[in-house]
């Protein structure tokens, strides 16, 4: 909190100096000189005195005159009596108890004591440390003790009645107002609330007398110690009524939930002393004290910690047997004095109440036991969705039953998330979730719950994806999620386990890009064994980020829980075997059917595999959970542009660009599909909005720079390349590009370089080796062009362009015969290539096979009439013939469409001018 | 509150303090008092949410102001106000929740960048200085606590802003003058001066130590007095008022 708010805050709390009433009294009371007033309460003020006698300081405390009724004053001489009859070094010693009477006749009861010079236990700042308060804690538990074996009981303990003193920090234990002997039967009724609002025990809010006694002062010990502890009260209530209900019903968060540093013995002993039922508490405050003085020598304390299961076991009976809040306000109302012909009706409630809350327990432990069975399903090697979805189902419909009696029950609002999470409804278990945080932001569990969704999405968001995939928009999306995740971990913590713990702080770890830290942090935890599998998990996920090796811990963590579909998931993603990838996403559908991701990424599996059906199937199911599955439609894209299904290519692209107009790989690939379908036009537009949208896309310049090589614009082209190579100089594209380019322009010993390089990058990249082989064999280097053919061919043996490369070569060294093998295959493969008609027109020319050399060029001029080698080679063809006219019309056509064939070209021109 | 800073809402001090219901019993946003009314919060409480824009990490410096901005460009051109049931509490709870629902919204347009025009003259310049003063332990704190946190500072200076006035009109200025000598606190943002013992502001004033402590006690309650007015500016409800004061009393 701000340093304002701080001060301001304290200025406010500071104690009223008192304002004066004529009536009471000053100067002196009796033979005491009253020095200072120290403080005052509801009945009584208390002075500062000198006894003048003693010439000592004495604390006076007067009753208010005006105040003074026949109980108070009993009370007053009561207090006296009994604190007379204590004598203990940590309790305010009674010197006098007298009645003064000043001179116009007004009487002032009080009492004289110790003066202690000092604050009281409320006062002493909050920067005093957890042992010194367990020092004074103790020793306050000891004089209580000590009264305790005299047969008085203090009734009033609070922090305001503890001294400490300034000069030797002495505790003392002072104000026995309320204190009474036990054998004392006058002066309390019973059904009177009397005490300190927060520090009563339940005993004492009903106002039963004889069930106070000594575990009465170790309840109100148990609320100082908590506060101590955790810095707030126990029990908390807007209005006194809303605070008994709470004392009576409610079950104290324990400490080590607010305060992480308690000691776990310090827990105990708080918790023992806070027991509802007197029986189960410390039975006096010295077994209290002696608890706390071996905490202080560091020796272990004799009590056990309480379970939780056996805590909550307890509330639902309590509930079950004294129907709480009936009793309760019944109890109230006789204190009230207005129990009347409503106590009938009442009884018929608590009844009600009682049966309810029956109902209650035994839905509870149903879903219980439910949660159970699936916990234990989760390990079970062939875990189904099968399996799960009745036994999650059945627990919504538990739930929703008891909800019925209990609608602001949280755990019953947890317990829904946690079944729609195992149903894979995440988005409705988030809701539900966050409404159990609201009905008890003290319960960690719901936040971890919902965390742990957060994570699942976050995860798939950053990992879950072939890396390429929209990288940008899914990191944004995650990180979106971050702050949530953070708050949801952070507010995890009351209510786990000490392994749920170290978990929320292993993932808080991570989220914060602590690697290292939830790396070390889950080995330490693995190392001690039992059930780690969720801290493989971790450390698997943290040692990813940082990009270290993972799939030991995956196979451990999926070893032990194969249920763990999240480690499934990531194995499936990091994996490099296409068969157990395939095998992993199967899982987690299986188990998880409501995953989009993993049918996304199984469908770009079967795609590898050419399993296209497969693939379209899952596709189609991830985008109907998940419509802006954006990996989903990008490579259903990608599949469709691969099946040649273009439109399908280009709708889906669009459909991306729809829901997320900023995401450059829709525009990139639609780019691919308009390049393809030689719309250069389109493919420039959405190339250079993708390269708007992310300005470091190397690919996306590659495929640019591709566009402008086509339409011959060469410089831009270049500088499309040269982006890219800057921004990746690990894309073989680009340098196997811009060798192309190179070539193109002439400058073969700089292309070389370039499809070098892609190749020390990409050694089985085809299409480099096709290029080196083309740009070789254009410097005379025929046999490695030949080789560069062959490799490229066994790499890729679809791949038309080799062929025809190797054909075009081996027909000029003769080998006619393999060249016609090579090109048959070509045109197997892609039976509409003019280019391919080309080069076998060229070797049938070469073997004088002169009809089916022009029956070739004629069907390459017909796939495409711009083909400038076609006109060209058919012009030789018709020369070789003497139809002097159809070839010099070749000619001219060839150099009309590429003019840098006009040297070549001009003297078969001439040739045809010239007369037989 | 520095003069640049009171300038966007300068006008707090000409009417009778809005009370909340009042806003939402209006319902007709071309109400000219209500405009002003909801102007007149927004322009008292933007802060919080400037800061809890800044503590969600993931925004940057620009990014905290722009969505501060276009939080409130929409808030007050919105009809949201209008949804609202005048018995659901406070104004604070009420501007959270749009808040959630306004960065839930941001979230799922993929934060589509459209920008509104500034709603008011946001002073994000002081704000950021305040936000740099955040101790980095408290920095920490989940956005929502920030918001919360930066409210209860916010509602304090607003008291602290009103109290010296208030005993100036009343003939008790020396009062102010010896209060800000004990409690080193004033009206500015949030430097405050150490604070001194009784017995040295009673010798700096020239006073007897009790006449100190009862000035101070007259302060106190003048301060508890106007908290609760500038509270019931927002919150609605006696009991919700109730809830309210000890939240900024003892953050419960």
């Amino acid at each position: 909190m701000s340093h304002t708010v701080d001060r301001f805050r304290d200025f406010m709390d500071e104690p009223e100096p008192a304002g004066r009433d004529a009536q009471e009294p000053r100067g002196e009371i009796g033979k005491y000189k009253i020095v200072r007033e120290v403080g005052r309460g509801g009945m009584a003020i208390v002075y500062e005195a000198l006894d003048p006698d003693l010439k000592r300081r004495v604390a006076l405390k007067a009753l208010k005159p005006g105040e003074a009724s026949p109980t108070l004053i009993s009370r007053l001489r009561r207090e006296a009596t009994l604190a007379a009859r204590l004598h203990h070094p940590n309790i305010v010693a009674i010197h006098e108890v007298g009645l003064f009477q000043d001179d116009r006749g007004a009487e002032t009861h009080f009492i004289a004591m110790d003066f202690v010079e000092g604050k009281t236990l409320a006062e002493i700042p909050r920067s005093v440390p957890l042992r010194e308060r367990m020092r004074i804690l103790q020793t306050v538990a000891q004089a209580v003790g000590y009264a305790h074996t005299q047969g008085v009981i203090h009734r009033d303990l609070k922090p305001q009645n503890v001294l400490v003193e300034q000069a030797t920090g002495r505790v003392f234990l002072t104000d026995f107002g309320l204190a009474h002997a036990q054998e004392d039967h006058d002066l309390t009724r019973s059904g009177v609330v009397i005490g300190t609002p927060h520090y009563m025990a339940p005993e004492q809010v009903t106002g039963v007398r004889h069930k106070m006694g000594p575990w009465t002062d170790v309840w109100a010990l148990g609320v100082m110690l908590y506060e101590a502890l955790t810095g707030r009260k126990p029990f908390r209530g807007s209005d006194p009524m809303e605070l008994y209900q709470r004392i009576f019903v409610d079950e104290p968060t324990p400490p080590r939930k607010l305060n992480p540093a308690v000691h776990p013995d310090l827990e105990t002993v708080c918790l023992k002393a806070l027991e509802k039922e007197k029986d189960r508490r410390y039975a006096d405050a010295a077994l209290l004290a002696a608890e706390l003085q071996r905490y202080l020598s560091d020796e272990p304390i004799l009590t056990r910690p309480v379970s939780w299961r056996l805590r909550i076991w307890r509330k639902v009976r309590r509930n079950s047997t004294i129907a709480a809040l009936g009793a309760l306000l019944a109890i109230v109302l006789v204190a009230a004095g207005i129990w009347g012909n409503v106590q009938s009706s009442g009884r018929n409630r608590a009844e009600e109440e009682a049966s309810k809350t029956r109902k209650l327990a035994a839905a509870m432990e149903r879903i219980t036991q439910l949660l159970a069975e699936l916990d234990r399903l989760m390990v079970e090697p062939d875990v189904s969705y099968e399996q799960i979805e009745p036994r999650a189902t059945e627990i919504l419909a538990s739930v929703e039953a008891a909800m019925r009696h209990a609608p602001k029950q949280a755990n019953l609002w947890t317990y829904k998330g946690k079944a729609l999470r195992y149903l894979g409804q995440e988005t409705l278990a988030e809701a539900v979730l966050d409404e159990a945080i609201r009905l008890d932001p003290r319960d960690g569990r719901p936040s971890l719950e919902k965390a742990m969704i957060l994570l699942d999405r976050i995860q798939m968001l950053t990992i879950g994806h072939s890396p390429d995939d929209a990288r940008e928009r899914r990191r944004e999306a995650a990180e979106e999620w971050m702050p949530l995740l953070l708050e949801n971990l952070r507010r995890a913590d009351p209510g786990l386990t000490e392994d749920e713990k170290l978990l929320v702080s292993a993932w808080s770890a991570w989220c914060n890009r602590h690697y290292e830290e939830a790396e070390t942090q889950a080995t330490e935890r693995i190392r001690r064994g039992g059930a780690v599998e969720s801290f493989y998990f971790v450390r698997a996920l943290a040692r990813t980020t940082a990009g270290k090796a993972v799939e030991a811990d995956l196979d451990r963590a999926i070893e032990r829980r194969p249920g763990l579909w999240q480690a499934r998931f990531l194995r499936g993603c990091l994996g490099d075997d296409p068969q157990e990838k395939l095998a992993d996403f199967s899982a987690v559908v299986r188990i998880n059917p409501r995953c989009a991701q993993a049918y996304s990424n199984r469908a770009i599996q079967y795609a590898a595999r050419r399993q296209f059906e497969d693939a379209l199937a899952d596709f189609e199911r991830a985008l109907r959970i998940d419509p802006r599955d954006i990996v989903a439609r990008l490579n259903r894209g990608d599949l469709y542009r691969q099946r040649g299904r273009t439109d399908a290519a280009i709708a889906e692209y669009s459909a991306v660009i729809g829901f997320f107009p900023e995401e450059p790989d829709a525009f990139y690939r639609r780019a691919i599909v308009h390049h393809a379908l030689q719309h250069p036009a389109e493919a420039l537009a959405d190339l250079t909005e993708a390269l708007k949208l992310a300005p470091n896309h190397a690919k996306a310049h590659v495929e640019r720079g591709s566009v402008y090589m086509d339409l011959q614009r060469s410089s831009e082209a270049l500088e499309d390349f040269d982006a890219a190579l800057r921004i990746d100089p690990t894309n073989p594209h680009a340098y196997n590009n811009r060798g192309m380019l190179y070539h193109r322009l002439g400058q073969d010993e700089r292309a070389l370089a370039d499809l070098d390089a892609a190749l020390r990058i990409e050694p089985n990249m085809a299409k480099a080796l096709n290029n080196r082989g083309t740009v070789v064999e254009t410097m005379g280097r025929y046999s490695e062009a030949l080789n560069d053919f062959s490799a490229a061919i066994r790499i890729d043996s679809t791949y038309v362009s080799p062929y025809a490369n190797r054909a075009r070569i081996l027909s000029s060294q003769g080998r006619h015969a393999e060249a016609l093998g090579d090109l048959e295959i070509a045109l197997r493969l892609q039976p509409a290539l003019a280019g391919i008609y080309v080069t076998r027109g060229i070797v049938y020319s070469a073997m004088e096979r002169l009809e089916e050399a022009l029956a070739d060029y004629d069907e390459a001029l017909r796939l495409d009439p711009r083909l400038a080698e076609a006109s060209f080679n058919r012009g030789l063809v018709y020369l070789k013939r003497r139809r002097h006219a159809e070839a010099m019309a070749d000619f001219k056509r060839a150099v009309e469409l590429r003019p840098d064939l006009e040297a070549a070209a001009a003297p078969l021109i001439e040739q045809c001018r010239e007369p037989e | 509150m520095t003069r640049e800073e009171t300038s966007i809402g300068n006008s707090r001090r000409d009417f009778p303090s809005t009370h909340w219901s009042m806003i939402l019993d209006l319902r007709d946003p071309a109400h000219p008092t209500y405009r002003r009314h909801l102007d007149e919060l927004v322009q008292g409480y933007w802060k919080p949410v400037y800061f809890y824009m800044r503590s969600a990490w993931r925004h940057s410096i620009e990014d905290a102001k722009d969505l501060t901005q276009d939080f409130f460009s929409l808030f007050l051109q919105k009809t949201w106000v209008q949804k609202l049931d005048p018995r659901r509490g406070s104004f604070r709870a009420y501007l959270k929740t749009a808040l959630d629902h306004f960065l839930t919204d941001c979230r799922r347009a993929q934060r589509a960048q459209k920008r509104h025009p500034a709603a008011a003259l946001l002073h994000f310049e002081q704000a950021e200085k305040e936000f740099a003063r955040i101790e980095p332990k408290d920095r920490d704190a989940s956005p929502a606590d920030m918001f919360e946190r930066e409210w209860i500072r916010t509602v304090v200076r607003r008291t602290l802003e009103v109290l010296e006035q208030s005993l100036t009109k009343q003939g008790k200025r020396r009062h102010f003058e010896i209060f800000q000598a004990y409690s080193g606190l004033d009206d500015s943002a949030c430097e405050s001066a150490p604070s001194t013992g009784v017995e040295e502001v009673a010798r700096r004033f020239g006073l007897k130590a009790d006449h100190v402590k009862y000035c101070l006690k007259v302060v106190r309650q003048e301060l508890r007095r106007l908290l609760r007015d500038e509270v019931r500016s927002y919150v609605d409800g006696e009991e919700e008022v109730a809830r309210e004061m000890r939240l900024i009393m003892r953050g419960e």
